[in-house]
């Protein structure tokens, strides 16, 4: 049994007349009530709460991905990622969210998954989703009849990314590249199945929200082998297992 | 001479353009790298056509460029071109880009296109057979457009301004930029769903060694076109017209002397 650390990163703050007041806490929150100053503090809460997770012992930081929402102000879960893996030593760094479809791109997100990895010694757990359909759809304008097909095929290319071993052309429906060839790469070793420190929401099951997401993240995949002999004896141990 | 095209609700286009010659109609599109000028194959098709060879908007003089969003609206310029000729169906002979620009008017305007000719034609990729980088390092480009030494004065539009040494500069490059738009970072538009729509007949000519456009391209090309025929020419890249002149005039003018085409055949 695994344990995960998840704190939805709500904003803390709405006024008590807000639910009487406001239709919506997602896609047309009125920005009004926002205090970026108080938003502020409270990511270093969240920090503050997943680094003291970190030292407790949980196999996990579990952070999720959301766009113009009072529920989860996490429209970027690789930048909470990037300080937690900076400033915390045992904990994977359990990533539901990206979306895959919603950059263009995707390379992007290969690339800062890569640098996550290696900045955290080997500790993502690169969970790949659809959003829901008021972040993929209402907030980033995905036409939902194509999301599924823009998520296989930005899965496809992140997963080549990370394998290929020489330049490649991407000849895709919706993104194109003469060059594909990331740098850096991760730490982690390809996953039995092909791909490499991926989870993925099965296709066939609703976009769920991300909160339901964990059940599809799998464990970080085994550290690969030291590729250069510079690197020997550098490798951090496996994240996640204990 | 230039060639003023207005088209409604997307802007207005005035075309440095090469014409000349006696004939049935034959519009000339040139390929990526810029237009041929008064070139001897132009001049030599010009025996036996009146030949029309706008230049692209956005190369050279050619002006519009900023009007254009997507392929469609460049179909939409030599549409009017045709239109405004007032001659009826033309005979359409593209080059490289030129070639997928004449492919994409044939298939989405089949009453304004007589015979084609696809000239070592952009618009397809083939993961099977990855083909150079034409914007890629100029040596090896280069190499991969021609079959012999590259000439050192290939046919072209520009003038020498006397006051500016850096216009030849000026001139390539904008060119190559204005090409992008349509071959970056691969020259794959959709023109193979709309290949089976072209109702002319089409040959489809490509040099033996093009490193640009591989054999291959123009084989797939003629065979998702109705009515298609391939002819390769031997010791020759990118450019068969400047490299074989006589067997690339031979293969272009027995092509346009058959009749129109018999009739449209179903997609």
């Amino acid at each position: 049994m695994k344990f995960h650390w998840f704190a939805q990163q709500y904003y803390t703050q709405l006024p008590d007349s807000y639910a009487d007041d406001v239709r919506s806490a997602w896609v047309t929150p009125p920005i009004g009530i926002a205090d970026p100053q108080q938003i502020g503090r409270d990511y270093h809460l969240y920090l503050r709460l997943m680094q003291q997770a970190d030292r407790l012992g949980w196999d996990s930081l579990l952070l999720n991905e959301h766009h113009q929402t009072t529920l989860a102000m996490v429209p970027s879960p690789n930048l909470i990622a990037a300080a937690l893996a900076a400033t915390t030593e045992t904990a994977a760094i359990a990533l539901c969210g990206n979306s895959l479809a919603l950059y263009n791109p995707p390379i992007r997100v290969a690339e800062e998954l890569a640098m996550l990895d290696c900045l955290s010694g080997g500790r993502v757990i690169a969970g790949m989703v659809f959003g829901t359909p008021m972040d993929s759809a209402f907030s980033y304008g995905i036409p939902p009849i194509e999301l599924r097909d823009r998520f296989a095929e930005a899965r496809e290319l992140i997963v080549r990314a990370w394998n290929a071993t020489e330049p490649f052309a991407f000849n895709g429906d919706y993104t194109k590249l003469r060059y594909v060839n990331v740098w850096p790469r991760p730490i982690q070793e390809t996953l039995p199945s092909g791909y490499r420190a991926v989870a993925v929401s099965r296709p066939g099951i609703s976009s769920t929200p991300t909160t339901t997401a964990t059940a599809t993240c799998r464990s970080p995949a085994r550290p690969r082998p030291n590729r250069s002999s510079t690197g020997s004896g550098n490798t951090r141990r496996p994240r996640g297992r204990r | 001479m230039r060639t003023i095209v207005d088209i409604e609700n997307v802007g207005r286009f005035e075309l440095w353009s090469w014409s000349d010659g006696d004939g049935p109609p034959l519009l000339y599109l040139h390929g990526y790298e810029r237009h041929p000028g008064d070139a001897p194959f132009l001049r030599r098709l010009a025996e036996r056509h009146t030949v029309l060879a706008p230049e692209q908007p956005g190369f050279g003089t050619s002006t519009g460029f900023e009007h254009i969003t997507d392929l469609v609206d460049l179909v939409l310029v030599y549409r009017t071109v045709v239109q405004n000729w007032g001659v009826g169906p033309v005979d359409v002979v593209g080059h490289s880009l030129g070639a997928m620009v004449a492919a994409e008017l044939a298939a989405l305007c089949p009453d304004l296109v007589r015979r084609l000719v696809l000239v070592d034609p952009f618009g397809l990729w083939l993961d099977d057979a990855p083909a150079l980088d034409p914007f890629g390092p100029a040596d090896q480009v280069a190499a991969a457009l021609w079959h012999g030494q590259a000439p050192e004065d290939p046919p072209s539009n520009f003038l020498p301004d006397p006051d500016d040494p850096h216009a030849a500069l000026l001139f390539g490059s904008r060119n190559l930029a204005v090409a992008t738009k349509f071959l970056w970072p691969l020259p794959d538009r959709g023109l193979r769903r709309r290949l089976p729509y072209v109702g002319a007949a089409t040959l489809v000519v490509n040099g033996a060694n093009d490193g640009l456009v591989p054999v291959a391209y123009a084989a797939e090309i003629a065979r998702l076109v109705p009515d298609a025929e391939l002819i390769t020419i031997e010791a020759a890249g990118h450019y068969p017209m400047i490299e074989q002149p006589d067997a690339f005039h031979s293969a272009v003018e027995t092509f346009l002397a058959q009749p129109a085409t018999t009739g449209e055949k179903p997609a």
